[in-house]
């Protein structure tokens, strides 16, 4: 080569080092190249999702529309509590049936295009009795796959294959944290979701399980042996057996750590009886913990409030609570949503002194994007809505609450589908309670159905409240929504639906929501009779006398005549099913929509049906159906038969009292 | 067994069929027995009545729930197949029937085929943008206009990524690597710029005097990248290095029409002579100039018609 490389290309050479056009993943730095100095500012660094989660930041829930699980479809879209359970569940076992064929059929799996191969796409790994060894145990482990690591085990020891003492720990660990039993799946979300847990507080700890045989057969029992089995102990509630290993660690000076301590605090409330001994025990407690040098945690501060939740019928317990508050604080342990939850319980107790810790505490948190340090965080959002609907009925809390769930991802904190149900069920009742009706219809048809389905009880609320207000105007969307979360054949909701149907005033302004008020008497009657056809039903609707009078006022009302007469008819042959009869003003109403449309036969069929009852009042309206209508010979003679022949030469009810009533 | 025995068997035992108890059977009671169809296929008689199954209500469609001041990015948050319930306004696409009017979202199988971009209406674009900032770095001063650029960065290098809807990540594509550089950067003289031209041949585009390297030969788009570099150094020593045999180069391998020492000159000067005329050398700069652009860019009417007035001018006919 002639020379040197021209300074020129040299150059070029060097800018080519230095920037592509498309983003690499190395760093650029900056090299000046001329004179003029250009400087490339370094890329800044992301995660491989950070663009989808900044992206997904823009996006909130739609009420409009239901959860992005279901199909966004009419069709498919669930109204009710028990549809939006069986589509996700049902979703959910389509996805347990997919993965049973792959690990039931593994042959078929073989062909693997992934690249990088996705472990979670390929048939899980089934062990067989000859593959016992304790790598094979401490795989299992590793999975979290609890029965199969102890049949492992068993398989082990009956071939005589020795394990180590750090298998037989990470073994020991699994099953104190499980309680030999296998937990449900991280994948079966749906399932999660809709679990049902029990919370009585009850032992559950397996006696007769592997944990204590482990521990056992550990050849020399170290603290962490201790640690794992106390936990787990005091987990599932054996808690003397718990206490015992805690004195053998005092007397063998073995050193326990921090969330040992934690779980033996938490439970100390069962070994005592006494309040004030209880606090000691905790004490204690937290006495040897520091003795030990064991430093405390967010663990430590929601066990001793938990300790102090079971004894917060003590006088001493509040304020304790808001000592050992100050102190953790300021030991630098920041309190967690499980640590309001618990101060919560203390102070806001139902049979205890009203508290408005709640009002403070929201002001302190406002705000604030919480995240899940501890396991009862998720208990949180529902104990402060309760407390604000039962405790200190402050909608205004109520509010701060509900800011305070929709900041962040707090929303994540809320739990499962119960505890969600259960505080909207509180937020509604508060709403209906407090907000003027108008508002609160506005947050109704905002958040219902899709995100809250209102239970039996709180539209029951809904509809009282709804005709107090005299807000009639909702009925008929209410009656409609009641159909659509499967609530239609709810006699207390009907009644009360009928009810407020009939108090509706008709007047020139409302023709239209007196229409609708007459399509929703003519959809609960064609309704409620094909349920009553139906016989194999176990709640079988009764009629109620009240009811179908409301139905007829309503029909009447609108201008349903036709209707009108077969509800009468029926409710003439079928008597003997219907509780009650049918009340007195909804019969006038309906002799007069029959004299105004000069059907004598109805008018008949009506005083029949008065007399029959033995209502007072039948002779009032037989006189008005005589003075008001010509009557044929053959009705005359009829209501003769009915009534006695006073009642053709009475006068009419105006002039005269009741005293044609002759059955 | 004697007959008899047979007969008690065999009426004895319930819907035996055999030829030989109906033949027993037929000549006991050949009256009573009425003849039997033969079934091949049993139908069965009775079709089992389906229980009702109870019809779940069915909720209004979710545009009549939709707010006019709703945020619509919540409402279609990603691409999706068009659904006329979700979709609030009306709109109308494909071909209509005789006499109907063109048809409309419900159902409509064109409009669900094309792809819509309600994902990206303006207010979520910018919305996004927004949100994607805080990822950008400000772009560097100095580098304003595409001169600038090109001054400092004359070489630009591009690579492709291929992302798929499936469980692997590789495609094949990524590894290839492409370099464009302009020739103006390099600062060639006559000689290098000739040389390289002739070394590259289709990798220069003459209209934007850029030349394209491009390389996919090993698996890795670094290597190619390295290689690329490699290439471009090669290229431009080569082209700057002087070979021994290169002063071979005769009048048939000039790359450009030179007009000093060509017949064209040798011809025009022949005219002066004869003419016994100094050679004027303005005119005869513009012939040379206007004899070159012939050669050079080829013919077309202004090129030829500026040579005839040159040759008008040169013979003296003007």
């Amino acid at each position: 080569m002639r020379g040197s490389i021209h300074h020129t290309f040299h150059r070029l050479l060097k800018c080519l080092d230095l920037r592509s056009s498309l983003p690499r993943r190395t760093l650029s730095t900056s090299i000046p190249l001329s004179h003029q100095e250009i400087v490339i500012p370094k890329r800044i660094q992301r995660s491989p999702t950070d663009i989808l989660q900044a992206l997904a930041s823009t996006i909130k829930r739609d009420t409009s529309g239901p959860h992005y699980k279901h199909h966004d479809d009419p069709y498919l879209t669930p109204a009710s509590n028990s549809l939006k359970r069986m589509y996700s569940l049902s979703k959910e076992s389509g996805r347990k049936a997919a993965r049973w064929i792959r690990d039931s059929n593994p042959q078929l799996f073989l062909h693997t295009p992934d690249d990088p191969h996705i472990k979670a796409f390929a048939p899980t790994v089934r062990y067989t009795e000859d593959d016992a060894s304790e790598a094979v145990l401490r795989e299992l482990v590793r999975q979290n796959e609890v029965s199969d690591a102890i049949t492992m085990y068993r398989i082990c020891k009956d071939k005589n294959i020795d394990l180590s003492d750090e298998a037989k720990q990470e073994l020991l660990e699994l099953v104190c944290y499980s309680n030999g039993e296998d937990q449900l799946e991280e994948d079966w979300l749906e399932e999660r979701w809709h679990r049902q847990t029990t919370t009585t507080i009850r032992k559950t700890w397996n006696d007769d399980g592997v944990a204590e045989e482990l521990f056992q057969s550990l050849g020399e029992k170290k603290s962490p042996a201790y640690c794992a089995l106390i936990r787990g102990m005091t987990q599932y509630y054996q808690v003397d057996r718990a206490w015992q290993l805690y004195k053998e660690c005092q007397e063998r000076e073995l050193p326990l750590d921090t969330n040992t301590y934690n779980s033996l605090i938490r439970v100390s409330s069962f070994l005592r009886d006494a309040s004030d001994l209880r606090w000691q025990l905790v004490k204690e407690l937290l006495a040897t913990m520091a003795e030990s040098g064991v430093q405390p945690n967010l663990g430590t501060l929601n066990s001793t409030l938990e300790a102090l939740t079971q004894v917060a019928g003590w006088r001493e317990a509040r304020g304790l609570s808001l000592q050992v508050l100050r102190e953790f604080t300021q030991a630098g342990i920041e309190p967690s949503l499980a640590t309001y939850y618990f101060l919560l319980l203390i102070h806001c107790r139902e049979r205890g002194p009203v508290s408005h810790l709640l009002l403070d505490m929201l002001d302190h948190m406002q705000g604030r994007a919480f995240q899940a340090r501890h396991l009862k965080d998720t208990y949180f959002f529902v104990t402060a809505m309760n407390i604000a609907r039962n405790h200190i009925q402050n909608l205004e809390a109520a509010r701060h609450v509900d800011d305070l769930l929709h900041t962040g991802n707090n929303y994540c904190l809320i739990g499962d589908s119960y505890r969600e149900s259960v505080y909207y069920r509180h937020y509604f009742a508060l709403m209906c309670s407090q907000m003027p009706i108008d508002q609160f219809m506005e947050v109704y048809s905002d958040l219902s159905p899709h995100i809250y389905t209102p239970e039996r009880d709180v539209m029951e609320m809904i509809l009282k409240f709804t005709t107090l207000h005299n807000a009639l105007q909702y009925i008929p969307q209410l009656y409609s929504d009641m159909v659509a979360y499967n609530l239609g054949n709810q006699e207390k909701l009907l009644t009360l639906v009928l009810s407020a149907a009939a108090q509706h005033q008709p007047a020139d302004d409302n023709i239209e929501l007196t229409e609708k008020m007459g399509r929703v008497a003519e959809d609960i009657w064609t309704r409620v009779e094909e349920l009553r056809q139906d016989k194999t039903r176990i709640n079988q609707i009764t009629w109620t006398g009240q009811m179908l009078g409301d139905v007829l006022m309503c029909l009447v009302v609108s201008g349903n005549y036709k209707l009108c007469q077969v509800v009468l008819k029926d409710a003439t042959l079928k008597a003997h099913t219907i509780l009650g009869y049918i009340p007195p003003p909804a019969l006038r109403v309906m002799l007069d929509a029959a004299i105004q449309r000069k059907d004598g036969d109805t008018g008949l069929e009506v005083v029949k049906y008065a007399l029959e009852s033995g209502h007072h009042e039948t002779g009032e309206l037989a006189l008005h159906l005589r003075s008001s209508l010509n009557l044929t010979p053959r009705q005359k003679a009829k209501l003769t038969t009915a009534l006695g022949t006073d009642i053709m030469t009475e006068a009419t009810s105006s002039d005269s009292d009741s005293e044609g009533c002759q059955p | 067994m004697s007959e008899i025995w047979l007969r008690q068997v065999y009426r004895g035992v319930q819907g035996f069929r055999l030829h030989t108890a109906a033949s027993l059977a037929s000549e006991i009671n050949p009256a009573e027995e009425e003849f039997r169809t033969l079934e091949l296929k049993t139908v069965r008689q009775e079709k089992r009545t389906m229980r009702d199954r109870k019809k779940t209500p069915i909720l209004p469609p979710r545009y009549k729930r939709q707010k006019l001041d709703q945020n619509w990015g919540n409402v279609w948050p990603t691409a999706r197949t068009f659904h006329p319930a979700t979709v609030p306004f009306p709109v109308r696409q494909g071909y209509p029937a005789t006499g109907q009017p063109t048809p409309d979202k419900w159902g409509n199988a064109e409009l669900m085929k094309i792809p819509n971009f309600l994902h990206l209406t303006p207010p979520v674009i910018k919305q996004q943008c927004e949100v994607l900032k805080k990822f950008c770095t400000p772009w560097p001063a100095g580098l304003e206009t595409p001169a600038k650029q090109e001054k400092h960065f004359p070489a630009t290098v591009s690579t492709s990524s291929y992302l798929h809807s499936s469980p692997s990540l590789r495609d094949d594509r990524a590894r290839i690597v492409t370099m464009k550089v302009s020739l103006k950067s390099l600062e060639l003289d006559d000689h290098g710029r000739d040389k390289l031209l002739r070394l590259v041949k289709d990798h220069h585009d003459p209209k934007t005097d850029t030349l394209t390297l491009v390389a996919d030969r090993c698996p890795l788009s670094t290597q190619n990248r390295d290689y690329c570099t490699y290439l471009l150094t090669v290229l431009y020593t080569e082209a700057m290095k002087t070979e021994p045999w290169e002063h071979e180069k005769n009048v048939a391998d000039y790359e450009r029409y030179v007009w000093e020492g060509s017949r064209s000159e040798a011809a025009a000067r022949a005219l002066f002579n004869a003419r016994d005329d100094s050679p004027s050398e303005d005119v005869l700069t513009e012939y040379a100039k206007v004899v070159t652009e012939l050669h050079n860019e080829g013919e077309d009417d202004s090129s030829v018609s500026r040579y005839r007035e040159s040759v008008l001018k040169l013979v003296g006919l003007t």
